[in-house]
């Protein structure tokens, strides 16, 4: 019994010594990508740097009221008595709104940053036969020219045709649709790599979101700094 | 009221060619004529019973281009002038009946009369839970649908639709037991989408799946 409350009485001073707080995380960027409507799962991308290694990403809410919708991106900042280095610690989170009315909606991140999100109205009401390409990484192999790469999970698909969508902004979306060529699909796991030029020219920031939709319904997202690669 | 129902059968070779180069399934193209028959008939039985009782000013064009191999079908559209498209690959899926095509000419019409909530607030167009709720509600049984050929009709169309969502075939011995936190304005899971059908021709509630009140 002494022994564990010796334990108790240690764990506790330990404890007291490492306080973590949780805090609205400091924002900078709100991306917003073009062309979802009402049939998609809507995302948005938030960017922003921790002031040093001490902090990290939590969780983040949305609530959609009428025409708003209000995005909390939270952080937790450990308060430790070793230093935390003065460091910027940039973080990116993807925030899935969920499915949407079309219409249009402000978006408020963290009461700090608001965008305008447009939804459209879905232009078929046909069953969903919709399939995106399954990419996982984006890589840059020259000046506007990139490579989608992932996975083609079966034979029975294949790239129909990459569309490009651009949020006349600060994001380009990147749709890879695929086709299906035949109705059997056995299960197979190939490695692809499609390649897709990307013009920026028209995006009014050094630093745009390439936003790729995904066969999952989601969707990979990176964020480039066009006056790094120079 | 103004309607005028049109069939089309498109049975250009030059279309048949375009459409069988993206084809997904070229087992079973084409309906012979009996077939097609059947399907004719079915629409016109729709067009005659359904279509008169509508409250509308709208023109409405039923198409069937049966040369083409999408596994789908669709509701367009542009002013005053509706179309109802139903392609090759969903008439001639194996599954597709008179029951099953009258269900699903019921839920594409259910888009221009099914009511709110609607996929966009300025829009026209009834969500796919709600055009799926009004088909089994009142429409299909307009038509003189039984109940067994109601429940025969809805898992046929649900599983087409599985296959073409690529989602686990539906059944009608278990319930999506999902509780939607939001609306869902575009696709439910398939499975929500049957008990959607059913709970509209047993006249309750829309499910909690997708629909929130």
């Amino acid at each position: 019994m002494k022994k564990q409350m010796i334990f108790a009485a240690i764990l506790l001073a330990s404890m007291s010594q490492v306080k973590a707080e949780v805090t609205l995380a400091p924002v900078k960027h709100l991306y917003v990508p073009s062309g979802f409507d009402s049939n998609d799962s809507v995302e948005v991308v938030v960017t922003g740097n921790f002031p040093n290694p001490c902090y990290s990403r939590n969780t983040v809410s949305v609530e959609v009221k009428g025409d708003q919708i209000e995005v909390e991106v939270s952080a937790i900042r450990r308060d430790t008595k070793a230093a935390c280095p003065m460091m910027l610690v940039p973080f990116k989170e993807v925030v899935s709104v969920g499915n949407l009315q079309g219409g249009t909606y402000d978006i408020v991140v963290n009461d700090k940053l608001t965008e305008s999100l447009t939804i459209s109205e879905s232009t078929s009401n046909s069953i969903d036969d919709h399939l995106y390409a399954a990419i996982d990484q984006v890589e840059q192999r020259g000046a506007n020219e990139y490579v989608l790469q992932g996975w083609r999970y079966s034979n029975c698909i294949d790239l129909d045709r990459v569309d490009v969508v651009s949020n006349g902004k600060d994001t380009l979306s990147v749709l890879p649709v695929m086709k299906q060529l035949s109705s059997f699909c056995p299960m197979k796991m190939m490695p692809v790599a499609y390649a897709v030029k990307l013009d920026f020219s028209n995006l009014k920031t050094k630093e745009p979101l390439i936003h790729v939709r995904t066969m999952d319904g989601k969707s990979y997202n990176t964020v480039l700094n066009l006056e790094g690669l120079k | 009221m103004i309607v005028s129902v049109l069939i089309l059968i498109l049975s250009s070779i030059g279309i048949q060619a375009a459409c069988l180069s993206e084809s997904l399934s070229l087992e079973k193209l084409e309906l012979n004529a009996s077939e097609m028959k059947l399907m004719e008939d079915t629409v016109g039985r729709f067009e005659s019973t359904v279509l008169p009782k509508l409250p509308s000013d709208h023109d409405i064009m039923i198409r069937l281009e049966t040369l083409n191999p999408r596994v789908n079908a669709e509701i367009v559209k542009e002013n005053t002038l509706v179309s109802i498209v139903v392609w090759g690959g969903m008439l001639s899926h194996p599954k597709m009946n008179p029951a099953t095509l009258n269900l699903l000419l019921c839920h594409e019409l259910g888009h221009l009369l099914g009511g709110p909530p609607l996929k966009s607030r300025t829009g026209w167009s009834s969500t796919e839970g709600q055009s799926d709720y009004y088909s089994s509600y009142g429409c299909l049984k307009d038509l003189g649908v039984n109940e067994e050929q109601f429940l025969g009709a809805a898992l046929a169309l649900t599983s087409i639709y599985a296959e073409v969502a690529r989602q686990s075939a539906p059944r009608l011995d278990v319930c999506d037991q999902t509780v939607a936190t939001r609306m869902n304005y575009g696709y439910p899971s398939i499975q929500c989408r049957l008990d959607t059908l059913v709970a509209g021709w047993n006249e309750l509630a829309r499910p909690k799946c997708w629909f929130i009140e």
